[in-house]
């Protein structure tokens, strides 16, 4: 047997309960500004954009000293996954599905669903828009391939 | 000059193993480096452990086999900790808190029927990314595209990997070669990850008894010097990195691991006699010979398929089958072959006059990839 060859049935019996949302409290004001239908960025002084609260690694600021503001919300796949079977009950019936990292215009990464498309239409390096999804009563962000 | 040095090695049979469990196991293991050693109980002072997949252990093995501990320590950078351990137990006895460090790794996750990954409640699971495999196919995506290659690449690594369990019989993938169409049609596990890709799920433990150089000497195991360590973590790479993303690396970056490991050691790649990769899946092992320089980027494929890899051919790596086909002791595993090598005990693989060994352990951790490296030499 290999590492996750099986899948029990504990895992792919359907619910319509998604898994939570897991949230680092510093990053809370990118999540409150996805619950309001934008997606926000850190801005440092220095010009640099990150996806989460954190110190600059361009020029040694705060991450207090920076402010969150909005983003393009234009990126670009620069790698993704296809799950054909669920590791939570949540997608059994929500298979094929694509998890990919999409690379925003501003430089910061997340990681998100890339949705509207077949999944054989996914590609490295195709243009998305983040959109505003839902997981359950969940917002959260996802890649259009509808730009 | 070398100061540090592995004097005693324990490896219990791997594979399935009902009716035991992880602490049993590690039991088992301290009491085989032991016996290898020729220490006595009260002498080893120092446990340091990996909790692992499974039933996590939690040191007791350290009190069942009466050891004199005065030092426990618990370790886990997830699959670089193996190496991580050895630092660690430098760290002990340099620090003048024992002579004598017992370092190990036991798992039942077999027996136990870990589904690696299912259910994890962490900030991926909203969007249904699971498991350390996901992550390993994130960069595997990256890296087809890149540089044109494809699953045929990694079949290629797969293959050769197995190629070295084959003649072992301590393998649990022993006699059962394995052809690229074999893995070509295996099933994906999450795409471009073939089943093949994966490393193996078994039972078993591995202890090592680290020491100065000097005091191993004295004791009745042929000493595996500790030459040279270095590591390094992704964590300091963040700028691109979102609030919700590890990974996705095309370009594998070991230095700082590289340069130190073999600054300290004063050697050379070519000097390196024999290789363990870390392999929890093919294409890490693709991406490291690359970053290494055992090839370029992008050309593991060909430079396997023309041979290396293999344990006797001129760049023999992962003499064992290791993770993805001997057992899945996560880094122990390589660290246990590579002094096995060196000891002359590598079996149906052993590489003649096998003096050195390059060791590598890689963890898919919170913070991002971690790395560990370590040369091994003979005395």
């Amino acid at each position: 047997m290999y590492l996750e060859e099986t899948v029990s049935d504990k895992e792919t019996q359907a619910t319509s309960i998604p898994p939570s949302r897991v949230v680092a409290v510093e990053d809370q004001p990118f999540w409150d500004a996805i619950d309001t239908g934008k997606v926000l960025l850190a801005r440092c002084s220095c010009g640099a954009y990150y996806a989460r609260s954190q110190a600059c690694l361009r020029c040694d600021a705060t991450a207090q000293s920076m402010t969150w503001e909005p983003a393009s919300g234009q990126g670009t796949v620069r790698t993704f996954v296809v799950f054909d079977k669920p590791y939570h009950p949540y997608f059994t019936e929500r298979l094929p599905y694509v998890v990919a990292v999409v690379a925003l215009t501003e430089g910061p990464e997340i990681t998100t669903n890339v949705i509207d498309t077949d999944v054989a239409n996914v590609q490295i390096g195709m243009p998305v828009r983040i959109v505003i999804g839902e997981r359950g009563e969940q917002k959260i962000p996802q890649a259009s391939a509808r730009v | 000059m070398h100061k540090y040095a592995i004097a005693g090695l324990g490896v219990t049979p791997q594979g399935v193993i009902p009716g035991t469990s992880a602490e049993k196991l590690a039991w088992d293991a301290v009491e085989l480096a032991l016996s290898d050693s020729g220490l006595k109980r009260s002498q080893v002072n120092g446990y340091i452990y990996q909790p692992g997949f499974g039933e996590r252990t939690s040191g007791m093995a350290a009190s069942r086999a009466s050891l004199g501990t005065n030092s426990t320590l618990q370790v886990d950078s997830s699959g670089a900790t193996g190496i991580f351990t050895l630092i660690a137990a430098i760290g002990m006895i340099e620090a003048g808190t024992a002579e004598y460090v017992v370092c190990i790794h036991a798992t039942n996750a077999r027996s136990q029927s870990v589904t690696v990954g299912a259910g994890e409640k962490n900030q991926y699971a909203v969007f249904g990314l699971f498991s350390p495999g996901a992550q390993a196919a994130m960069m595997a995506q990256g890296y087809f595209h890149k540089y044109n290659r494809s699953s045929a690449d990694l079949a290629e690594v797969a293959v050769a990997l197995r190629s070295n369990a084959v003649p072992r019989s301590d393998a649990y993938m022993f006699n059962r070669p394995i052809t690229v169409d074999d893995h070509q049609n295996s099933p994906f596990i999450v795409r471009p990850l073939h089943l093949l890709d994966y490393c193996l799920v078994t039972d078993g433990a591995i202890a090592f008894i680290v020491t100065t150089a000097e005091r191993a000497r004295d004791l009745k195991t042929k000493p595996v010097g500790i030459l040279g360590l270095g590591t390094t973590h992704e964590v300091g790479q963040g700028y691109t990195r979102g609030s919700n993303t590890i990974l996705g690396p095309v370009e594998l970056e070991v230095e700082p691991a590289r340069s130190r490991a073999f600054g300290t050691a004063g050697l050379c790649i070519e000097d390196i006699d024999v290789f363990e990769f870390y392999d929890a899946f093919t294409i890490m092992l693709a991406l490291q010979v690359e970053a290494y320089g055992l090839c370029g980027r992008g050309e593991a494929g060909d430079w396997v398929r023309a041979g290396n890899v293999r344990w006797n051919s001129k760049r023999p790596c992962n003499t064992s089958g290791t993770l993805h086909s001997w057992a899945y002791v996560q880094g122990f595993t390589h660290l246990a072959e590579g002094i096995r090598q060196l000891r002359g005990e590598g079996g149906a693989t052993q590489v003649p006059r096998a003096r050195t060994a390059f060791v590598t352990n890689v963890g898919i951790t919170g913070a991002g990839l971690a790395q560990s490296a370590v040369i091994l030499g003979t005395e």
